[in-house]
């Protein structure tokens, strides 16, 4: 790795005095040319000299978030900047994903390892999207539970015997089709008689045999949607 | 005279002899006389009366009756008149029909007059009749003054026959006499004269009769000795004083055969006595007599503790009354019920308390049913208004007569000037006194609304309040959970050190001070929420209040479809306990014990919600038929403080019990924390791995009966708590606390409203009465029932109705005679005059007429609408304004048809006109009241809503921070020692995994009950709106204003601002603004605020002249310290306005110039 320019922005002196550690340990290539603990402090060093990358905090004094707008302006200034960020918020997942909007190159949260090494030297190579395992831990495991759901919607489809037509006549239904509507779809081969029927016979399918009194198309597809049969990020009409 | 009349003479007077000795006889004689007088009507009725005599001696008091009636309608001899109205008198009395009773003794006595007037023309034959009948008259009205508890009124009658009942020597009259003076009573003078009066009384009866043979009172005799008897005290002076009489008694019975004596008991004499008695009148065979032997034999044995045989006795005189009522529809209801108290007694005595209560209640409805007033009042209101009808009758014909008399002179001027009368009265409808009353009812009830609406709006205001006080606790303990957050980081850098320590194991100098530098920071950080905690201790105390647990489990009753959605039984009882505590907390610990336990029961399950009491406390437990816990978990649910609720539980599926169960121990500690009177409090679980757990916690009970009676006696001005306080007496005597009951009803008694109330004494005295039945004190029992049903009759009992009816029904024969007299000449005169001038002015006015009766209708219809409206209005759901909304149409409707009435006549439309419209108008009126009333009480729902939520989760807050306080203090102290251990040794291997393995578990732990905190936080508390600039520069006037007003100087305050919207919680910037002054409020000398728009953003400036902040201060100004407290709420309040609109990155931030100390912060603004 070459020599590189680093800004530190951290408002906490005690933890200031860590990082400055962890670079002066593992990172003897950084040569950290400022430290801010503030927004005007970090602006004033920027215009004494751009770095090659920016570590940033996201919470600056009262301002909590202040690193999200920051992140934002540094990159539609100074594009050429790396900004990593790293900070505290573990739990925060909403946030992250903003300041990945707002064009940070990574994040490594402050838990498990802290910065390492090879993180601000992926950065430095311009590896986008680079993340400490404790921030990948929870993206996996966010990325399994939702991959998890997906197969289940595969599954119920074969647990129940739902094909094609089922599927398209329930995503209807769920969408507030009435069964003329649905009868005259392209891609629908029934009329409305005959889809009366397969609902009595979806119902059947189903729902258990002493849940089945009283149950109408609204309570059907709400099944539908708890079996995972229909995925309600996916719902949408087909062509008329 | 005949030969055949001589021979009916002849038995009837057989008849009237034998009629006390041999019923039989008496009643073939009678009939014989019947058959001889044929032709002699005068012995017929003679004969029908002896007959209804042996009827009613036989309890066929409907036969009796009939022969009687049939004497009274078709006789016209004075005497047999005045003998079936006495004998009439003497059946009414035994089946207790007041009403007819007097009618009978009124017509008796009218007759004895007149029959009294030519009393010297009578022959012997006749004067023995009137003699008999005016003695038995009196014995008769005695009777039943006495049975009515009016005893002078029962001496006086006995008394005015006393010189009297010798001057004919009638056996069988002078026998009743005497017998009546024996049977206890009716004589006066002190106890021990009395009783030897009444025992010779008896005495002489006795023995008189024996001597004739006269069965009937030989048999009343001895009843009379035997229930003499049973009273020690009665023996006693008859043993001392009439030593030779009373074993003259006791030898009858020794040596009759009939009898079985024994000496072994007290009760044998008058047992003995009664049973001759029962044998003598079974011998006579008279049914009435027979069952109350049974019933003085039932008492003998009450009073000798022989309770069982008692109340087989008292079995068997009810089933021979019950037999005979078959026979007869009229029944001696005022004697069942003594029966039906017996019996409730007796059963009391036994222990068998259901059927007491049975009997009692029997006892107490027919006493209620002989209330014979009811039946008088009903006469009484029939005659006056019978009687007011007539004179009404009477004046009305008068008034006819004169109107024709005054027509025939003014004819002419009265047609002139009769429509303009009857249009004076309709202009004049709105200064009639109906009009005003109806509208001052409309009034009334508008007004009842207003101050509806006026207490809706006090008690939306004050939730508003509490929201307010609870939004500000919540935002502060908010920033506490975020103060506890910020040494996470801290942690991390630990442990990210130990762990780089380890695995280049060995410690370094360096990360060693580094360390302990983080610890130092950690035990700061620790030391500002101690002192934080402190600080804010006892803002928010518990709600305590003492509640009915009913609120709670009806609420819980509104959930039972979430249950069986999920098909699980979920069984609330019904409860009247009553416990001390925070309402609020305890719905929400019911609430999470129930939620916990439907997610931990399978389908088909049963959810119960369990009550026990003591009377310290109420246990409220869940109990489910769920997957139940392990002993270990049990084990730590039960005695750690602090637990990973996730590691809990059977299977992955199935783990995790949430924070609710940490949660409720706390509020149970929080309690016991709070007072010594919750030591009772506990929580706790039983649970069996597979079959269900039982989750409980106890909450002392409240002794709402003592608090409400306190209350009563404080304040007894309202019977409402009068009401209150005697369901306290009754359902301490249903609940069996029998002595609590009569305390609290002696302490009920002192107060005066109940002494007023007849009705209240009535109950008052019933329970107690009940009460000492149960505790078997039959002297206090005799005292209160006394009392109860003495003050029963002394309630519905006017004895004045009797001589008030006779003259009513004198008054109405006479107004009769006189109004039919009036009314046929009036009515004649009425027709011609009718026939001949009247018919077609009559038609007119009739028009005119009808409008009046149709206005006084819609003015009463208005009345009822309105009393219809004031009670509905008493009932939350119900829509009044629809109520109300239809009777404007009906009312619309009447107006269109009675204006049609009237269309020719403009004058009168127009004013019919403005009537009805004046009174639409205030209906409409009350509409308007209703939709404010309604969405007040919509709104008050939402905020006392909202208010509970919060009251919860601060309460909730606060238990977990000070968990996090209590269980975490220790670690950073020994996280040093080790790390300053280290320092000394830098080789120690092992140190370095100690320490290593020891910040991994405090940040686990730390991390664990944060997250607990934290769970309370995802409820939002949040409420997003748009407020102008305008309206916060108005708000910081406002609290500038009030700070000169306090520090009593100037403080000037500039200001600029743009024209433009803020979107935020209100009430938050609110508080944050209120901190922001408050912090700076001493040293500031001018504020000036500016309002900035830059793009999106709203940036304020707030600049505070005179303050001076160092650049350390600056630095830390939002980092938790002692001395920040108020910049570290108003940093969690930017926070949750950029967690709200999704981290646009609001700014918030100090810096120091030289005009002052400035804070910035931003919100958003589009």
């Amino acid at each position: 790795m070459d020599k590189f320019k680093v800004i530190i922005v951290e408002d906490v002196k005690l933890e200031l005095k860590g990082t400055e550690e962890i670079f002066r340990h593992d990172i003897p290539e950084a040569e950290i040319i400022g430290t801010a603990q503030n927004e005007s402090e970090f602006w004033k060093l920027m215009r004494a000299d751009v770095p090659d990358l920016v570590l940033l905090d996201l919470g600056l004094g009262g301002s909590t978030t202040v690193g999200v707008d920051i992140c934002r302006q540094l990159k539609a200034r100074y594009s050429q900047v790396k900004v990593l960020v790293f900070t505290g918020e573990v739990l925060n997942e909403k946030l992250w994903v903003e300041v990945l909007n707002a064009g940070a190159d990574g994040i490594i949260l402050k838990t498990g390892n802290l910065l390492e090494r090879d993180d601000v030297q992926l950065v430095m190579h311009g590896r986008k999207l680079v993340f400490n395992e404790p921030f990948l831990e929870k993206v996996i495991e966010r990325f399994k539970r939702m991959v998890n759901g997906e197969s289940a919607t595969s599954d119920a489809m074969i647990d129940y015997e739902i094909d094609e037509c089922d599927e398209r006549f329930l995503r209807h239904l769920a969408l507030g089709y009435t069964k003329d509507m649905i009868a005259n779809l392209r891609q629908m081969p029934f009329g409305t008689k005959s889809l009366e029927k397969r609902q009595a016979d979806l119902i059947n399918r189903l729902f258990a045999p002493n849940e089945r009194t009283g149950v109408n198309a609204v309570h059907l597809a709400v099944r539908a949607i708890q079996l995972h049969i229909l995925d309600p990020e996916h719902l949408v009409a087909d062509d008329e | 005279m005949s030969k055949e009349q001589v021979s009916a003479d002849n038995c009837n007077t057989i008849s009237y002899e034998k009629r006390y000795s041999n019923i039989d006889s008496s009643y073939l004689a009678a009939k014989k006389a019947y058959s001889f007088s044929k032709n002699y009507a005068d012995g017929r009725y003679e004969a029908l009366n002896n007959l209804a005599y042996v009827y009613y001696q036989q309890m066929k008091y409907d036969h009796s009756i009939r022969l009687l009636r049939k004497v009274l309608k078709h006789s016209r001899n004075q005497i047999e008149l005045l003998c079936s109205d006495v004998m009439m008198m003497k059946v009414m009395q035994r089946i207790g029909n007041g009403y007819e009773f007097f009618k009978c003794r009124n017509s008796a006595l009218n007759r004895l007059s007149r029959i009294n007037e030519s009393l010297d023309d009578l022959t012997d034959r006749q004067k023995r009749r009137v003699y008999y009948a005016k003695t038995e008259l009196h014995i008769v009205s005695s009777t039943y003054y006495y049975y009515l508890g009016q005893d002078s009124l029962a001496k006086d009658e006995i008394s005015s026959i006393s010189d009297y009942i010798q001057l004919y020597k009638d056996t069988t009259q002078f026998l009743y006499y005497h017998y009546m003076l024996g049977s206890g009573g009716l004589l006066k003078g002190n106890a021990s004269d009395v009783k030897l009066q009444e025992f010779d009384h008896l005495l002489l009866t006795y023995t008189l009769s024996k001597a004739k043979n006269i069965t009937y009172f030989e048999a009343n005799s001895l009843q009379s000795f035997a229930e003499m008897f049973v009273d020690s005290f009665s023996v006693n002076i008859i043993k001392l004083y009439r030593k030779d009489a009373y074993s003259y008694i006791k030898n009858q019975v020794l040596y009759d055969n009939s009898v079985t004596y024994s000496y072994d008991s007290i009760s044998a004499l008058p047992l003995a006595l009664a049973s001759k008695s029962l044998h003598l009148f079974v011998e006579y065979k008279d049914l009435f007599q027979t069952a109350c032997l049974y019933r003085t034999i039932g008492d003998i044995y009450f009073a000798g503790g022989r309770y069982q045989q008692a109340y087989r006795k008292y079995n068997t005189a009810l089933s021979l009354v019950h037999s005979q009522k078959r026979r007869s529809s009229k029944s001696i209801i005022a004697w069942m019920a003594g029966i039906h108290e017996r019996l409730s007694l007796s059963y009391s005595s036994i222990g068998n308390k259901e059927l007491s209560d049975y009997h009692r209640n029997i006892y107490l409805d027919l006493l209620d049913y002989s209330r014979q007033n009811k039946e008088l009042d009903i006469r009484k209101e029939n005659l006056s208004n019978e009687v007011k009808d007539v004179h009404v009758g009477i004046g009305l014909l008068i008034l006819l007569m004169s109107v024709i008399f005054v027509l025939t002179i003014l004819y002419i001027y009265r047609i002139k000037h009769h429509i303009t009368s009857q249009y004076a009265s309709l202009s004049n409808i709105r200064e009639s006194e109906n009009y005003a009353e109806t509208m001052k009812r409309v009034e009334g009830f508008l007004e009842t609304q207003e101050n509806k609406i006026e207490n809706l709006t006090d008690e939306y205001n004050s939730s508003e309040l509490h929201i307010e006080e609870y939004q500000n606790e919540n935002i502060i303990r908010r920033s506490k959970v975020s103060l506890v957050y910020s040494i996470v980081p801290y942690l991390n850098r630990i442990l990210a050190e130990t762990n780089r320590m380890q695995s280049e194991d060995k410690a370094s100098v360096g990360r060693l001070t580094y360390i302990r530098e983080l610890i130092a920071e950690i035990i700061r950080i620790n030391g500002v929420l101690t002192e934080w905690i402190k600080m804010q201790k006892g803002l928010l105390s518990l709600h305590v209040s003492t509640f009915p647990l009913s609120n709670i489990l009806n609420i819980l009753k509104l959930n039972k479809t979430t249950y069986e959605k999920k098909d699980i039984t979920l069984v609330v009882p019904s409860s009247v306990l009553k416990v001390k505590a925070d309402e609020a907390l305890t719905m929400f610990m019911v609430n999470t014990l129930a939620d916990n336990a439907r997610k931990f029961t399978n389908p088909g399950g049963r959810i119960e919600i369990a009550l026990e009491s003591t009377e310290e406390y109420v246990e409220i437990s869940v109990v489910d038929t769920g997957i139940g816990l392990s002993e270990e978990d049990v084990d730590t649910l039960n005695n750690s403080n602090v637990y990973d609720s996730s590691h809990l539980g059977l299977s992955d599926d199935n783990k995790g019990f949430g924070f609710g169960i940490m949660n409720c121990k706390g509020i149970i500690n929080k309690y016991k924390k709070l007072s010594s009177k919750f030591a009772v409090c506990g929580f706790g679980v039983e649970s069996e791995l597979g079959k269900g757990s039982r989750f409980w916690f106890r909450l002392p009970r409240a002794l709402c009966l003592f608090v409400s009676l306190m209350l009563s006696v404080s304040s007894f001005a309202e019977t409402d708590q009068n009401d209150s306080l005697f369901d306290s007496i009754y359902i301490a005597n249903v609940e069996g606390r029998y002595d609590d009951a009569i305390q609290y009803a002696e302490r009920a008694l002192m107060i005066p409203e109940v002494q007023k109330d007849t009705i209240m004494l009535v109950q008052l005295r019933n329970e107690m009465a009940i009460a000492s039945q149960a505790l078997k004190r039959w002297d206090d029992y005799r005292f209160y029932n006394n009392e109860c049903v003495r003050l029963h009759w002394l309630y519905s009992q006017d004895t004045s109705l009797a001589s008030y009816c006779r003259r009513m029904e004198e008054a109405k024969y006479d107004s009769s005679v006189l109004f039919v007299l009036l009314a046929i000449s009036g009515l004649i005169i009425l027709c011609l005059i009718y026939i001949v001038f009247l018919r077609d002015r009559i038609r007119n006015k009739a028009k005119i007429l009808s409008v009046n009766d149709i206005i006084a209708r819609t003015l009463g219809n208005l009345l009822t609408h309105i009393s219809v409206l004031t009670e509905l209005s008493e009932s939350p759901d119900v829509d009044v304004a629809r109520e109300n909304n239809a009777f404007i149409l009906r009312f619309s409707d009447e107006r269109d048809k009675t204006i049609e009435l009237v269309k020719d006549d403009e004058y009168l439309s127009s004013l019919l006109l403005d009537f009805y419209n004046g009174i639409i108008r205030q209906l409409n009126r009350i509409n308007e009241f209703q939709t404010t009333i309604s969405s007040l009480i919509e709104q008050n729902d939402k905020t006392r809503f909202e208010e509970d939520r919060l009251y919860v989760m601060n309460q909730v807050l606060d238990n977990s921070l000070s968990t996090i306080k209590h269980e975490t203090m220790y670690y950073p102290a020994r996280i040093d020692q080790i790390a300053q251990g280290l320092l000394e040794n830098t080789e120690n291997t092992q140190a370095i995994v100690e320490l290593n393995e020891l910040v991994s578990y405090y940040k686990e732990l730390y991390l664990l009950l944060y997250e607990q905190a934290n769970r309370q936080l995802l409820q939002s508390i949040f409420h997003c709106q748009k407020v102008h600039c305008k309206e916060m520069v108005e708000f910081i006037q406002k609290k500038v204003n009030a700070l000169q007003v306090r520090e009593g100087r100037d403080i000037p305050f500039t200001t600029s601002y743009d024209d433009k919207y803020i979107y935020c919680d209100k009430k938050l910037i609110e508080i944050l603004l209120n901190h922001l002054i408050q912090v700076n409020s001493k040293e500031m000398q001018e504020l000036d605020v500016l309002f900035k728009s830059d793009n999106d953003f709203m940036n304020i400036f707030f600049t505070f002249k005179g303050v001076v902040k160092g650049e350390d201060e600056l630095a830390n100004l939002f980092t938790p310290s002692k001395d920040n407290f108020s910049y570290y709420i108003i940093r969690q309040i930017i926070r949750e306005h950029d967690d709200r609109y999704g981290y646009p990155g609001l700014r918030l931030d100090a810096s120091q110039n030289v005009e002052g100390f400035t804070i910035h912060f931003s919100l958003i603004s589009k």
